[in-house]
Order: structure tokens, then C-alpha cells, then sequence
């Protein structure tokens, strides 16, 4: 009946090295198999047949899983709690990515070196939870799913509450924002017209087309349609276009003399940005999120939380094959010494 | 009985009077408790890394003449500090149970039956 005992052994001894170092796991395993010699001999001793004594001793010693589980609890300090509070790291990590963009709504200017900083937030949150899940050596992608559902219903609730489309008094505050954004804007583009297609030029330069010291006219540019590839800029020579752009000239005179040049043909671009900035106006103005559009944030949201979430998973899923792949080769290779019970 | 039992303050007093080895170890508790402490000997080798861990026991690997090297362990000063503690929380805490369910009548008829 030593083969049972061995069969026992082998199959911890397999559980173990894939989880723990190779001398930790000799140690355990050594341990365990005098533990088990003594358990059956003892019960021989005392009149119990060699079977039944196998048979008993591992009963009393428990499933070779449990074991090997208790085991490399003891040595690794994970359980289900250490998880939970692993996974606190990575939660706040999470959170602060999805609502930093909403805090951007109240800070006004929005301090450019505070967007740029949070784009290391979603690669920190990557590794944090990597490492989280090779810690605990199993996905956690409960916690990741809770985490990921608080941050949508924090983000929900920004845009139902305090968001410009939202229900209550700061939704309304923020849609009159808006829209007197665009008030200002089409009165500049009115005005930036009137002067393009005047021929005369008494009523003084527009404050509008003015930037600091510079006067603002159009002026060719030669546009190449740009594309990314992997975020950096390629440009293509697919298609160029030359058309006039406002940019900023040092005298009054100079720019003068590039409205004079180049009003007539700039004024139809100005008047297309007008008919957009009235159609946004307008779309503001009845701006209320419907069933259909709460439907389609939730959607949004939820799909950006979960593309994160399944990126994450994918990447912990090759953390952990990698390393289960290598403690196997390692368990498979080794192979154990025939255990010998003591004669009667 | 529902009070839960301290394992490692059981393994401590195994150890008090000599080293032993795991086998031995739940030997001891069985005897010791007449057959009523049957630990889960799957779980009395965590415990006992944790122990290590804590400084309360040292273990080390023995050779004897009549089979493979085992492992014994042994109570370090700090296990015999802590081992103290827990008796004497246990004896406080046992004392205190003791005072309430062995002198608390809960039975009227039986107050009555000794005012009679």
C-alpha cells in the first residue's frame, strides 16, 4: 500500500513545485511523507490492516489539494483577503483615472501638464493589478470587475448629476456654460466675416482677430493630411491642400494686406464655422439625455472599462501560463524517489 | 462546545515538554485531550511554517537509526513567553466562562424549588 502513500506525495509534490521554490517544496514534501510513514505505521501497530491504515492515514491528512493550498498560503501570505487588499493598490489607481477627466469640467484653465501626467495612469493600473495576480498567482478578476463598476457608476453618476446633458440644476448651469461658449464664438465668427468681406477697413482692426501683439489673417498653408500610425505623425503625400489659415502677423498693415488678398476666399470657411457653431448651439439648447443616449453612455462606458479590463486579463492570463508552463516543465522533469515502509 | 480553540497555543504546550515532530505533535493533542482535540493534520504544517516564521519554534531535520531523516521541532525562549500569555489568557478567559455558566441559574423552577 506504499503505493498509494506515493501516489499522494507526487501528486502534492506537483502541486507545491508549481507554486513554490523546488527546496521549499523537498522540505514540505519530506515532512509530509514521514508524517504519513509514522500515521500508517502507527495504525499497523495497533492491529488496523495495511490498506485501511493507508487508507486512514490519508483521510486524516486531508485532500492533497487542501494541503498543497494551505501550504502555499503559509509560504506566500496570499488569501482570499491578501487578494481583496492587493487589489487596493491598483483600485485607487483605477479610480483616479476615471475621474480625473470629470474634475476637468471644474477646473478652468485645465492645466496642461495635468492631462499630459494622467496618461501613465492606465499602464500603472496594468501593472499593479499584473502584479496583484502573480502575487496571489490566480486572475482576480473579481476584484478588477468591481473595481471597473465602481468607476462606471462614478462616472454615470458625473454625467447624470453634474454633467452638461444631466437632470439637475448643475447639469443646467453647465448646458448655459456651453452654450454661451458658443454665443461668443458666433459673434466672433459674425464679425470675423463683416470684416473679410468689408472693403473698407475705418471701424479699426476686430479685437477678435487679435492675439496679444499679433494680428491674426489669413495666410496660405500648404496642409498635408497627416496620419498616426502607433501615435507618431506620418505625414502622406496623399493629398495637400492649399488654403488660407489665420495666422498671426507682426504689423496691422501686413495683415491688412492679407484680408485684402485673401478675404474673399477666406470668408466661406468662416461661414461654414459659423453654421457649425449654430448647429452645436441649437443642439445644446435641447440638450437632454434621453433614454436612448443614457443608453448609449452606459454603453460607452462600460465598453471603455471593459476593454481595459479585458486587456488586463489577457495580460495576467500570459503572466500566469508562463509561469505555470515553466513550474510544470520543472514538476515533470523531476521525478520522485520510491517511498519504502517499514516491515512488520 | 462553540468556543473556538487557539491552535498554536495546542502546539506550543505540545512542544513544552520536549521536541517532537508533527506526527508527534498530534499525537500528543489527541492523547492529551482524551480523543477530543483531532486536528486537521493537513493544516498542522502551515502552522507550524508560521510558527518558524513568528520565532516561536525552530525545526530541524534529525537522522535516525531506524529510518529516513524527520523533522523535529522545538520551543524557542519567545515560544516559552508566548506560551506563558496564552495560558494565562486562557485561564482568565475559562475562569470567566466558568463564572457565568457554572453558578447562573437559568432555570425559575429549580430558584424556587431551593427558596422551598
Amino acid at each position: 500500500m506504499a503505493d498509494l502513500i506515493d501516489a499522494y506525495v507526487s501528486r502534492l509534490r506537483f502541486r507545491l513545485l508549481r507554486r513554490l521554490p523546488r527546496a521549499v517544496v523537498d522540505d514540505h514534501v519530506k515532512e509530509i511523507a514521514g508524517h504519513l510513514r509514522e500515521s500508517v505505521a502507527d495504525r499497523i501497530r495497533s492491529g488496523m490492516p495495511e490498506h485501511q491504515a493507508s487508507t486512514e492515514a490519508l483521510r486524516s491528512i486531508g485532500c492533497d489539494r487542501l494541503v498543497a493550498d494551505s501550504l502555499i498560503r503559509a509560504r506566500t501570505g496570499i488569501d482570499r483577503r491578501t487578494t481583496w487588499s492587493l487589489c487596493r493598490i491598483a483600485g485607487p489607481i483605477l479610480l483616479l483615472y476615471g475621474v480625473i477627466p470629470l474634475s476637468f469640467f471644474y477646473l478652468e484653465p485645465v492645466p496642461e501638464w495635468l492631462m499630459n501626467e494622467t496618461n501613465w495612469l492606465p499602464s500603472l493600473f496594468v501593472i499593479t493589478f499584473g502584479y496583484s495576480c502573480w502575487r496571489s498567482r490566480k486572475l482576480l478578476i473579481g476584484p478588477m470587475a468591481a473595481i471597473a463598476a465602481l468607476v462606471c457608476v462614478a462616472v454615470l453618476t458625473e454625467a447624470l448629476a453634474f454633467g452638461p446633458m444631466g437632470y439637475t440644476s448643475m447639469s443646467r448651469q453647465a448646458r448655459a456654460h456651453t452654450i454661451a461658449g458658443f454665443d461668443r464664438n458666433i459673434g466672433q465668427f459674425e464679425e470675423e466675416i463683416e470684416f473679410a468681406r468689408s472693403r473698407s477697413w475705418t471701424k479699426g482692426f476686430p479685437s477678435c482677430l487679435r492675439s496679444g501683439e499679433y494680428f491674426l489673417a489669413p495666410k496660405p498653408q500648404t496642409v498635408v493630411d497627416e496620419r498616426y500610425i502607433s501615435g507618431v505623425p506620418i505625414a502622406t503625400s496623399s493629398s495637400r491642400s492649399t488654403q488660407p489659415m489665420l495666422m498671426p502677423c507682426a504689423t496691422r498693415q501686413e495683415a491688412e494686406g492679407f484680408w485684402k488678398r485673401y478675404g474673399a476666399t477666406f470668408a466661406p470657411i468662416i461661414e461654414q464655422s459659423l453654421r457649425e457653431a449654430k448647429s452645436n448651439q441649437a443642439f445644446w439648447r435641447a440638450a437632454w439625455m434621453t433614454p436612448h443616449e443614457l443608453g448609449l453612455v452606459v454603453w460607452r462606458t462600460a465598453s471603455i472599462y471593459g476593454l481595459i479590463l479585458g486587456v488586463v486579463v489577457a495580460i495576467n492570463i500570459w503572466i500566469l501560463a508562463m509561469e505555470a508552463a515553466y513550474r510544470t516543465l520543472v514538476a515533470r522533469l523531476w521525478r520522485p524517489s520510491r517511498l519504502v515502509l517499514p516491515r512488520r | 462546545m462553540r468556543f473556538k480553540s487557539d491552535p498554536e497555543a495546542l502546539i506550543l504546550a505540545a512542544l513544552a515538554d520536549g521536541p517532537k515532530h508533527g506526527y508527534g505533535i498530534v499525537k500528543q493533542l489527541k492523547d492529551g485531550s482524551s480523543g477530543l482535540f483531532k486536528m486537521n493534520e493537513g493544516q498542522l504544517y502551515p502552522l507550524l511554517h508560521r510558527m518558524q516564521e513568528s520565532g516561536w519554534i525552530k525545526g530541524e531535520w534529525e537522522t535516525t537509526e531506524t529510518g529516513p531523516a524527520r523533522k523535529t521541532y522545538v520551543l524557542t525562549e519567545s515560544g516559552r513567553l508566548e506560551l506563558e500569555k496564552r495560558r494565562q489568557e486562557w485561564a482568565k478567559f475559562s475562569s470567566a466562562v466558568s463564572g457565568v455558566i457554572l453558578t447562573v441559574n437559568t432555570d425559575p423552577r429549580l430558584g424556587e424549588a431551593q427558596r422551598g
